[in-house]
C-alpha cells in the first residue's frame, strides 16, 4: 500500500528531480473518538456541585446516624469519580505518545482492509478464468462454408409442433380431472382434520388453512393411487417473506413438497405447510422485532431486546428501566391439544414471572410485532396502575374521591392513575410505554425528585409506590400548610425542637406519622406550638405544651384537636388557629383553676356561625370568690369570644347578681371601663379579657370579681343613705354626701386596695386617714354617718384655722370623734371636742383639756365638783339660751348640727379678734 | 511510555504538562477534602465536629467553583478506551501496553503481508512472460511501479 502510493508519487515528478528524497506521506492523523479532559473535569465538577446541593438538602432531615451515613457515602462515592478523573490526568501527563500509536493502529487495520480487499478480487478473477474456454474449431463445417459458401448442417431438428388444444378439450380435461379429484379426496384420500376446507376448480384443489396458507394440488393420472402434485401455494396472513423475487426458494419448496406428497400424502403436506407458515410468521414478527430496536430510526431502539432460540422469539421489554424485574414475551409454536393443531402463541412473563391468567391478544393474520408489543405494554400498564389504584384506596388518605383511574387498553400512553394529593395539587402517574418509565406530573421539585428516584431504582413494588406516593402528599400537603401558615402569620419552630423520644412517645400511639409540622401563631405563649402529624391514615392535629428543660424542650401534655377539613386551606387554617386557640386557652385556665382548687365543669357547647363544638367553663362562684359570695348567681362561664387580628384571644367570663341591679343606673355606667359591662335590670355582667394565647386569666378574674363585689355593695350603701353617685365604674364610686355646697368623695379599689380620696379643701382631708381606717374596718355604711356627724365641725375648724390670726390656735385631729384646740397665747389653754352617744343621739361635747387659772390664782385649789370654775369659758357652760347648746357648768353638749355655732362662740372667747370675722361673715 | 528516552517538549507541551500538573494538584486536594469529610462524618461527636464537617463542605464547595478548574487552556484529550478502562476501574498503563503490543502485532503482521504480496507479484510476473511475451514491458514497468527489482 505504501509502496504503490509512493510508487505513484515518484511516477508524478519530473525525472530531473531525481535527487529529491522521497518521503512517505505523513500518516493520516486521527481525532475521531478522543474526549477532551476540560471537559471530563468540568462534568465531573458540575455534576458534584450538584449533588451536594442535594445531599444539604437531603441532610435537613433524618436522624443523626442517617445523616452521616449520607455524608459519608456522598463522599466516599465522589471521592472515587474523582481519583478516576486524577488517573486519568496523571495518565495524560505521560501518555503524549498515545496519539500516535493510534494512527499507527488506524493505519495498520487500513492496510489490512486493503489487501483482503485486494485478495478476494484476486479469488474473483481466478474464478471467472475457470469458464473462459476457447471451443474447438468445426473445421468440417468451416470447410464446407469456405468451399460452397453455404452449411448443409439443417438449422432445425425437425420436431412436430403437438396439435393445439381446443378449448373445448381442455374444459373437457380439467372437468375430468376436477371429478377425479372429488372422488379421490371423498373417497379415497380423506384429508386430515385441520385441512379439509378445499374447493376444486379449474383441475386443481385448493386447499385452505385460514390465516395459514393456500395451497393448489392436481393430479397427474387417473389412478387415485398416482402422486398429487404440488402446484402452487399462497401463504394468508400479511405481511409475508416475500418469495417471489427468491424463485429458487419458492421452486425448492414445491419440489420438496412434492417429494413430502410422493412419500406421505396429504397429512405430510398439510404439516409441512403449516409449520413453513408458522416458522415464516415468527420470522416476520422476529424482522418486525430487529427493524424496531434497531439503534438508527427504530422507535424501539434500547428499549427492547430480541433474541431467537430455536422457533421461539423472545422480545425483553423495558429493559432500561427496572433492571431487576425483567419483562419479556415469548412468541413460539404451542403444542397442538385435542382440538387444536400446533399454533401461534404468546407467554407473557411480567415481572420475572409467567402470567397465566391473561391472555396476551396476537393478531395472527396481520403480524406486527409493534401491535402485539403494544398490547402487552397496556396490559402490563392496566396491572400496574390498577394494584396501584387497590393500593392506594386502602390508604384513608385517598379516598376515593381523590383517586381516577383511566386504562386505555389499545394506547397505554393514555392510561392514567390520577391522584388528587391536595386540595390544590393533582398528581397524574402515566408510564412511558417504550421505555416502561413512570411520568409524574405535573412536576414540582419534590415530583420531580420522586419520579427521578422510581426510574432508577432497579425493582419497585407496589407498595415501595405506595408509600412513594403517601410521602409524596405529605410533602406536597406539608409545603402547602407550610406556604400557607407562614402568610397567616405563622411561624414555623425547626423540627428537632422536639425530641424523636417524645415524638414516638406522644405522637406514635394511634399511628406512626410520616412527617410532622409544627406551628406556633406569632403571639402565642412561648410553652405552646401546634403540631400537625400527618400519617397514612391522615392528618391529625395537636396542641403540644412544651417545657424548657435546660435549653430544650420536652412534651409536658398533648391534646388532639378535631380537624374540620383536610384541605387546609386559608379559611381552614384560620379556623384551626382559632380552634387550637380556644382549646390550649380551656387547657390552661382550667390549669389555674385546678392549681387554686376552684369548681368547674368544662361543659360542650355549639359554637355560633362557624359550627364547631366549642367548650366553655362553668366556674362555681362560691369557691372562687375570697369574700361572701352570696350576692351572685352560682355559676360564671368563661367562653372563649374571638381572635384579635395579631393573635391574641379575646376571651368573655359572664356571672351576674341575684338581684337586679337596681341601685345601678344605666346613665351612672356610662363613662366605665370597656372591659367590664354590667346589665343592671338583670343583675348579668360579663368581663372581657384579651391575652396571649397560653397565658391563663383566672387570676385576673378573682381580681375582677372582687371589684365588682366591691361596686355592687357600696353603690348599694350609698343609695341606702339616699345619697347619690357621681361617677361609677369599677374601681372607683364618686359620691357626693351633702348637696350644698356639695362635698363628694371617691372610693378606689383594685385587688386588695382600696382607698377613700378627698378632693383638696375638703374639710375631711383633715380626718382623711382616720376615715380610711373605718372603710377599711368597719365599711362604708359607718364612713357615711361619719361624714354627716362630721361636716359641720370640719367646715367650722376650717375656718377658724384659716382666718385667724396667724399663731393663736392649733387645731390637732386626735380621732374622728376628738379634736383638740390649743391657744398657746391665751394661757396654753386646751379644748376638746369629743363625740359621745346620749340617748341614741350623738352630740358633741365641748370641755376643758387642762385647768387653767386667770393670773394671781395660780395657788388655787380646785374644786373636784367643778374643775372649770376658773376657765375663760365659764360663762359659755352656763348658758342654756341657744337650742341645742345645753350647758353642763363644766362643759357643754352640742347638738351636731349646732356645733358649728358653739365653736365659734368658743373660739371668740379665747380670740376676740375673731368676732370680726364672724360679723363680716354674717354681714356678707 | 513516557520514558526517559522520548523528545524533550516542545514549548507548548511544556505548557500543557505544566497545565496537567496544576490540574493534578487541584483534584488531589478535592480527593484529600472528601476523604477528610467523611473521616470527620465518621467520628463525629458532638458540635465542635459538626462545625469541622460544616468548613470541610464549604472547603470543598470553594475547591469546586474554582474557576481554574479545570485549567481554560488545556488541550489534552483522552481516547475513549482510555476512559472506559479507568471508569471499570482499570490501570490505564495496561491500556497502553496491551495497545503497542496491538500495533507491534499489526506491524509485523502487515510486513508479512508486504512480504508474500511481493513473491506473489514476482511469480505472477514470470508466469505472465512465459505465457505471453510481448507483454514483458507493462510486466517490468508494473514490477518497478511497485517497489520490486529493476530488471534492466
Amino acid at each position: 500500500m505504501n509502496g504503490t502510493s509512493e510508487g505513484k508519487q515518484k511516477d508524478r515528478r519530473p525525472a530531473k528531480d531525481d535527487e529529491a528524497v522521497v518521503k512517505a506521506p505523513p500518516l493520516p492523523h486521527i481525532t475521531l473518538g478522543y474526549h477532551p479532559l476540560r471537559l471530563l473535569v468540568q462534568r465531573l465538577k458540575q455534576d458534584t456541585f450538584n449533588r451536594l446541593g442535594e445531599l444539604i438538602d437531603e441532610i435537613q432531615e433524618g436522624t443523626e446516624k442517617d445523616r452521616k451515613l449520607k455524608i459519608i457515602n456522598f463522599m466516599m462515592e465522589r471521592r472515587q469519580q474523582w481519583t478516576k478523573v486524577l488517573v486519568l490526568v496523571m495518565y495524560a501527563k505521560k501518555a503524549q505518545d498515545l496519539p500516535g500509536l493510534i494512527d499507527l493502529s488506524s493505519y495498520f487495520w487500513h492496510f489490512k482492509l486493503t489487501t483482503d480487499r485486494f485478495l478476494s478480487e484476486m479469488f474473483r478473477i481466478r474464478s471467472d478464468f475457470v469458464t473462459a474456454k476457447v471451443p474447438n474449431a468445426d473445421l468440417k463445417t468451416a470447410l464446407e462454408v469456405l468451399s460452397k459458401g453455404s452449411s448443409s448442417v439443417p438449422k432445425t431438428y425437425g420436431f412436430l409442433p403437438p396439435p393445439p388444444l381446443s378449448a373445448a378439450e381442455i374444459l373437457r380435461t380439467v372437468r375430468k380431472i376436477n371429478t377425479l379429484l372429488a372422488f379421490r379426496f371423498s373417497l379415497h384420500e380423506i384429508p386430515p382434520v385441520h385441512f379439509r376446507s378445499y374447493k376444486i376448480r379449474s383441475g386443481k384443489a385448493t386447499f385452505t388453512v385460514e390465516n395459514e396458507f393456500e395451497v393448489d394440488l392436481s393430479i397427474g393420472q387417473e389412478d387415485h393411487t398416482s402422486q398429487l402434485y404440488l402446484v402452487d401455494f399462497r401463504f394468508l396472513f400479511t405481511p409475508t417473506m416475500d418469495l417471489e423475487p427468491l424463485q429458487r426458494f419458492r421452486s425448492a419448496i414445491i419440489n420438496q413438497g412434492n417429494t413430502i406428497l410422493l412419500n406421505k400424502q396429504l397429512p405430510g403436506i398439510y404439516d409441512f405447510l403449516h409449520n413453513l407458515a408458522l416458522t415464516n410468521k415468527i420470522s416476520v414478527l422476529a424482522g418486525q422485532a430487529g427493524l424496531l430496536q434497531e439503534i438508527t430510526g427504530g422507535r424501539w431502539a434500547e428499549a427492547i431486546n430480541c433474541t431467537m432460540f430455536k422457533r421461539t422469539l423472545r422480545i425483553n421489554y423495558w429493559i432500561m428501566s427496572r433492571a431487576d424485574s425483567k419483562s419479556w414475551i415469548d412468541v413460539g409454536v404451542l403444542a397442538p391439544t385435542e382440538k387444536l393443531p400446533s399454533r401461534l402463541g404468546v407467554r407473557w412473563f411480567r415481572e420475572n414471572k409467567e402470567v397465566t391468567d391473561v391472555e396476551v391478544p396476537l393478531d395472527v393474520a396481520n403480524l406486527s410485532t409493534e401491535r402485539l408489543l403494544k398490547s402487552v405494554i397496556a396490559l402490563h400498564t392496566r396491572h400496574i396502575l390498577t394494584n396501584l389504584h387497590q393500593s392506594l384506596s386502602s390508604l384513608a388518605i385517598f379516598p376515593p374521591h381523590t383517586l381516577k383511574l383511566k386504562i386505555d387498553e389499545l394506547d397505554s400512553s393514555n392510561s392514567v392513575l390520577s391522584i388528587q394529593l391536595t386540595a390544590t395539587r393533582e398528581l397524574s402517574i402515566a408510564i412511558e410505554p417504550i421505555t416502561g418509565k413512570f411520568v409524574l406530573k405535573k412536576p414540582s421539585t419534590i415530583i420531580s425528585n420522586a419520579e427521578a428516584s422510581i426510574n432508577s431504582s432497579s425493582s419497585i413494588s407496589i407498595y415501595n409506590l405506595r408509600d412513594m406516593i403517601g410521602n409524596l402528599r405529605h410533602r406536597t400537603l406539608r409545603e402547602e400548610i407550610v406556604d400557607r401558615a407562614s402568610k397567616l402569620d405563622w411561624e414555623c419552630p425547626p423540627l428537632r425542637i422536639i425530641k424523636p423520644d417524645d415524638v414516638k412517645k406522644w405522637f406514635g400511639q394511634d399511628h406512626k406519622p410520616r412527617y410532622i409540622i409544627y406551628l406556633r401563631r406569632k403571639n402565642w405563649y412561648k410553652n405552646w406550638i401546634l403540631a400537625i402529624t400527618m400519617g397514612d391514615n391522615g392528618e391529625q392535629a395537636w396542641i403540644v405544651d412544651l417545657r424548657e428543660v435546660g435549653g430544650s424542650h420536652e412534651i409536658a401534655n398533648v391534646k388532639i384537636i378535631a380537624l374540620k377539613t383536610e384541605k387546609f386551606g386559608f379559611s381552614s387554617l384560620s379556623h384551626l388557629e382559632m380552634v387550637a386557640s380556644a382549646t390550649i386557652s380551656n387547657y390552661v385556665n382550667c390549669k389555674e383553676l385546678d392549681d387554686r382548687n376552684i369548681q368547674y365543669t368544662l361543659k360542650q357547647s355549639k359554637g355560633g356561625e362557624s359550627g364547631i363544638r366549642r367548650a366553655h367553663i362553668c366556674i362555681r362562684t362560691a369557691s372562687i370568690m375570697r369574700t361572701d359570695a352570696s350576692w351572685a348567681r352560682d355559676s360564671l362561664t368563661l367562653n372563649y369570644s374571638n381572635l384579635t387580628s395579631n393573635g391574641e384571644i379575646r376571651l368573655v367570663v359572664q356571672g351576674g347578681a341575684k338581684e337586679p341591679m337596681t341601685q345601678l343606673k344605666m346613665e351612672d355606667m356610662s363613662s366605665s371601663d370597656s372591659d367590664i359591662f354590667f346589665h343592671p335590670p338583670s343583675g348579668s355582667f360579663g368581663m372581657n379579657f384579651v391575652t396571649k394565647v397560653g397565658v391563663g386569666v383566672i387570676d385576673q378574674v378573682i381580681q375582677r370579681l372582687q371589684s365588682i363585689e366591691r361596686l355592687i355593695s357600696f353603690v348599694s350603701v350609698i343609695r341606702q343613705k339616699n345619697l347619690s353617685c357621681q361617677h361609677v365604674e369599677l374601681g372607683k364610686i364618686v359620691f357626693v354626701y351633702t348637696t350644698s355646697p356639695i362635698r363628694s368623695a371617691t372610693i378606689q379599689f383594685s385587688g386588695e386596695q382600696l382607698e377613700l380620696i378627698f378632693p383638696e379643701g375638703s374639710p375631711h382631708v383633715r380626718v382623711s386617714t382616720f376615715l380610711n381606717d373605718l372603710l377599711k374596718k368597719g365599711g362604708l355604711t359607718q364612713v357615711i354617718s361619719q361624714l354627716k356627724l362630721t361636716t359641720s365641725l370640719l367646715v367650722a375648724l376650717d375656718e377658724i384655722e384659716k382666718k385667724s390670726p396667724e399663731g393663736i390656735v392649733n387645731i390637732t385631729t386626735r380621732g374622728l370623734e376628738w379634736y383638740r384646740l390649743y391657744y398657746p397665747n391665751t394661757r396654753n389653754h386646751i379644748i376638746d371636742i369629743r363625740a359621745f352617744r346620749r340617748r341614741s343621739e350623738l352630740v358633741w361635747f365641748i370641755k376643758d383639756g387642762n385647768i387653767v387659772r386667770p393670773q394671781g390664782q395660780q395657788d388655787q385649789p380646785i374644786n373636784p365638783h367643778d374643775p372649770a370654775a376658773y376657765s375663760p369659758l365659764r360663762p359659755f357652760y352656763v348658758d342654756d339660751s341657744t337650742p341645742g347648746i345645753e350647758g353642763l357648768r363644766s362643759g357643754s353638749a352640742v347638738k351636731a348640727e349646732m356645733i358649728g355655732e358653739a365653736l365659734n362662740r368658743v373660739h371668740v372667747i379665747l380670740c376676740p379678734e375673731y368676732a370680726q370675722v364672724l360679723a363680716a361673715k354674717s354681714g356678707g | 511510555m513516557a520514558g526517559a528516552n522520548t523528545t524533550p517538549f516542545t514549548q507548548e507541551e511544556a505548557a500543557q504538562q505544566a497545565l496537567l500538573e496544576k490540574l493534578e494538584n487541584d483534584l488531589r486536594g478535592i480527593i484529600g477534602t472528601l476523604l477528610e469529610t467523611s473521616i470527620q462524618t465518621y467520628t463525629y461527636a458532638g458540635s465542635q465536629s459538626g462545625e469541622s464537617i460544616y468548613n470541610h463542605i464549604k472547603d470543598l464547595s470553594s475547591q469546586l467553583a474554582s474557576p481554574s478548574l479545570p485549567p481554560k487552556d488545556l488541550t489534552a484529550a483522552l481516547p475513549q478506551e482510555v476512559i472506559a478502562y479507568v471508569s471499570q476501574g482499570r490501570n490505564p498503563d495496561i491500556y497502553t501496553r496491551e495497545f503497542v503490543e496491538l500495533v507491534q502485532r499489526s506491524n509485523q503482521a502487515a510486513g508479512g503481508r508486504v512480504k508474500a504480496f511481493g513473491d506473489f507479484r514476482d511469480i505472477l510476473a514470470d508466469k505472465i512472460l512465459a505465457a505471453f511475451p510481448e507483454l514483458k514491458e507493462d510486466v517490468e514497468r508494473v514490477i518497478e511501479n511497485t517497489g520490486g527489482p529493476r530488471k534492466k
